[in-house]
């Protein structure tokens, strides 16, 4: 026995039977019955609806326009210091040839003001831009997912803007704790992504520039037409996510600003931690210079008259104490006093040009940064050193011994240490 | 406000244009697919995991919450109930952990004494305890305050 199966109308949810075919027709049976809206284009008017339906639906408050202008505002601020500040730290670490020579010595706290306010803004990010995304989540849900080409483009630049500020963010955070789980380049995708999130970020700006002037202020249009009562609600939520920006702030920017140091909790870094007080970032065991490298060790200085330095000799110069922070690219700095012998007089003593730029050279075997080039502003500056001691005493091997570079307002990793050479470039 | 839309807008998309042609042309080959798809990574993780555990950690939350204190007086929508402290607490607690955690999970491996030198888990715990106390102290200054300011009349839930 089988079942006869009665062919229905195609309409979701109609049991009729579908319209008979009209006499003489060719080609297939009609799928719809009667009833006049019954038809394909019906079919998909429904099925649209009911998909409407199914999007979530988001019944809490606060996913509004007036919320975002807030706290956009306070993450626009924080992003735009983070950017500003990254590109100095660029331009210091990597001069283009035409400011080489010519980059600024002062302030000498500079970088380590520029570096940690760097990181602390980066950190000071993440709080607003969970809060922000929060905010607009519902957003992700609007229906049709694609309203035009104007609308594709939107929503394409505002994954860019997402996508590159969470992946700037998280790549700045592990890179502070010196993790690199990713197979990219740090330096190169964090400073190549910097570009293309500040760019959406403006060009987000643009787009919903009236959105935010209508919820600039409170007593702004678009602000007015929200629920008054959701007014207090919001400031509460600002206030906590206020609480929090504060929060994370004042237990890692210890690292960098000497005051909050008691406080420096969730920093990777205690700056007063270390051999002769202060961090370090390789030793000199990771950039494998041993112990006999370092015993008949001499200062070749390269230049119009060229010479050689043994470390007594080098001592018996005439010697210079300052008082230099070491700032690292990481966000940490520390100030310490630095005893040695000037750049500058070693040069004269070499007869280098005024405006010579130099190349020094480390022992150093492993890692980056082991030949580097200081610009003219740095070598002729009286307060950059070759220095031989720190606090007092003589450098540790961790520290560079038996020489290192220290210059004022300059990144941590250019402060070359274990340093054998010094070449005039002409 | 239109010129400066354009302007906003054009300068946009020269930094951005900018960005993409660094990422090309300034990285190993390999590089671009690779942060395409850890910036693909960040945003699901983000869009499909941390934001869905926090709406329903604020749905859990907010109704039995209300259900017991109350929804606090009509213009309120909450914030005078306390409701908004317990928010504050939980973002703040919430933050501190996300900051703590690379330095949670990277402790003892740093690449020499002087990197995370700090024992994190205890200071993250530490954190959390300041974060709950101060919460749990703010809760009832909160609520008071809230019906100190009930306009009179204001039938009390």
């Amino acid at each position: 026995m089988t079942v006869e199966t009665v062919p229905t109308c195609a309409y979701p949810g109609c049991t009729n039977a579908p319209e008979p075919p009209a006499p003489g027709a060719q080609g297939p049976a009609p799928r719809y019955c009667r009833h006049p809206e019954h038809n394909a284009l019906g079919a998909i008017r429904i099925s649209r609806a009911k998909r409407q339906q199914r999007k979530p639906r988001f019944r809490g408050q606060l996913h509004d326009p007036r919320t975002a202008t807030v706290i956009g505002r306070w993450l626009g601020a924080a992003v735009l210091v983070c950017f500003v500040t990254g590109v100095v730290s660029h331009v210091l670490q990597e001069p283009p040839g035409a400011v080489a020579d010519r980059l600024p010595t002062r302030p000498v706290w500079g970088y380590r003001f520029s570096q940690g306010l760097h990181v602390a803004s980066g950190i000071a990010a993440v709080p607003l831009l969970l809060a922000k995304l929060w905010a607009v989540y519902p957003r992700l849900f609007v229906f049709p997912p694609v309203q035009g080409v104007r609308h594709a483009l939107e929503r394409f630049s505002v994954a860019v803007l997402v996508s590159s500020v969470l992946l700037e963010l998280f790549l700045g955070l592990l890179n502070i704790v010196q993790w690199y789980p990713w197979p990219f380049s740090f330096r190169q995708v964090h400073w190549a992504l910097a570009w293309v999130m500040v760019g959406a970020l403006l060009l987000h700006l643009a787009v919903k520039a009236p959105l935010i002037a209508a919820h600039w202020r409170h007593r702004s249009p678009g602000t007015r037409q929200l629920p008054a009562g959701d007014a207090p609600d919001r400031r509460s939520l600002l206030l906590g996510v206020g609480a929090a920006v504060g929060a994370v702030t004042v237990v890692t920017a210890g690292q960098a600003f000497t005051p909050l140091r008691p406080l420096n909790l969730l920093a990777p870094r205690q700056p007063d931690h270390g051999s002769q007080g202060l961090p370090i970032n390789r030793t000199a065991a990771q950039a494998r210079v041993s112990a006999t490298a370092v015993r008949d060790w001499q200062l070749r200085v390269a230049g119009p008259r060229p010479y050689t330095l043994t470390l007594s000799e080098l001592a018996r110069l005439p010697q210079h104490t300052e008082e230099l922070p070491i700032a690292c690219v990481e966000g940490w700095s520390a100030s310490a006093h630095w005893e040695g012998v000037r750049v500058r007089d070693l040069l004269d003593r070499a007869g280098a040009p005024h405006d010579a730029r130099l190349r020094i050279v480390s022992l150093q075997r492993a890692g980056a940064y082991g030949v580097t080039e200081m610009g003219a502003s740095y070598a002729r500056d009286p307060l950059t050193l070759l220095a031989l001691r720190v606090n007092g005493r003589v450098l540790s091997a961790d520290h560079g011994y038996p020489a290192r570079i220290i210059a004022p307002n300059r990144p941590g990793v250019l402060q070359t240490k274990w340093v054998s050479r010094i070449e005039v470039l002409t | 406000m239109t010129a400066l839309r354009w302007t906003l807008g054009t300068a946009g998309a020269v930094l951005l244009g900018i960005g993409g042609w660094l990422l090309v042309t300034e990285t190993r080959e390999d590089t671009v697919p690779q942060v395409l798809l850890w910036l693909a990574g960040a945003v699901a993780v983000h869009d499909g995991l941390l934001v869905p555990l926090v709406l329903l950690a604020g749905l859990a939350l907010r109704r039995p919450y209300h259900n017991a204190y109350g929804k606090g007086d009509a213009a309120g929508a909450g914030a005078s109930s306390g409701y908004g402290v317990l928010r504050g607490g939980l973002i703040v607690g919430g933050c501190l952990t996300l900051i703590a955690l690379p330095l949670l999970l990277r402790q003892g491996q740093g690449r020499n004494p002087t990197a995370l030198p700090l024992d994190y888990a205890t200071n993250w715990q530490l954190l959390l305890a300041v974060t709950f106390a101060v919460t749990l102290a703010l809760l009832p200054v909160r609520r008071l305050w809230g019906l100190a300011r009930r306009p009179r009349g204001t039938p009390r839930e």
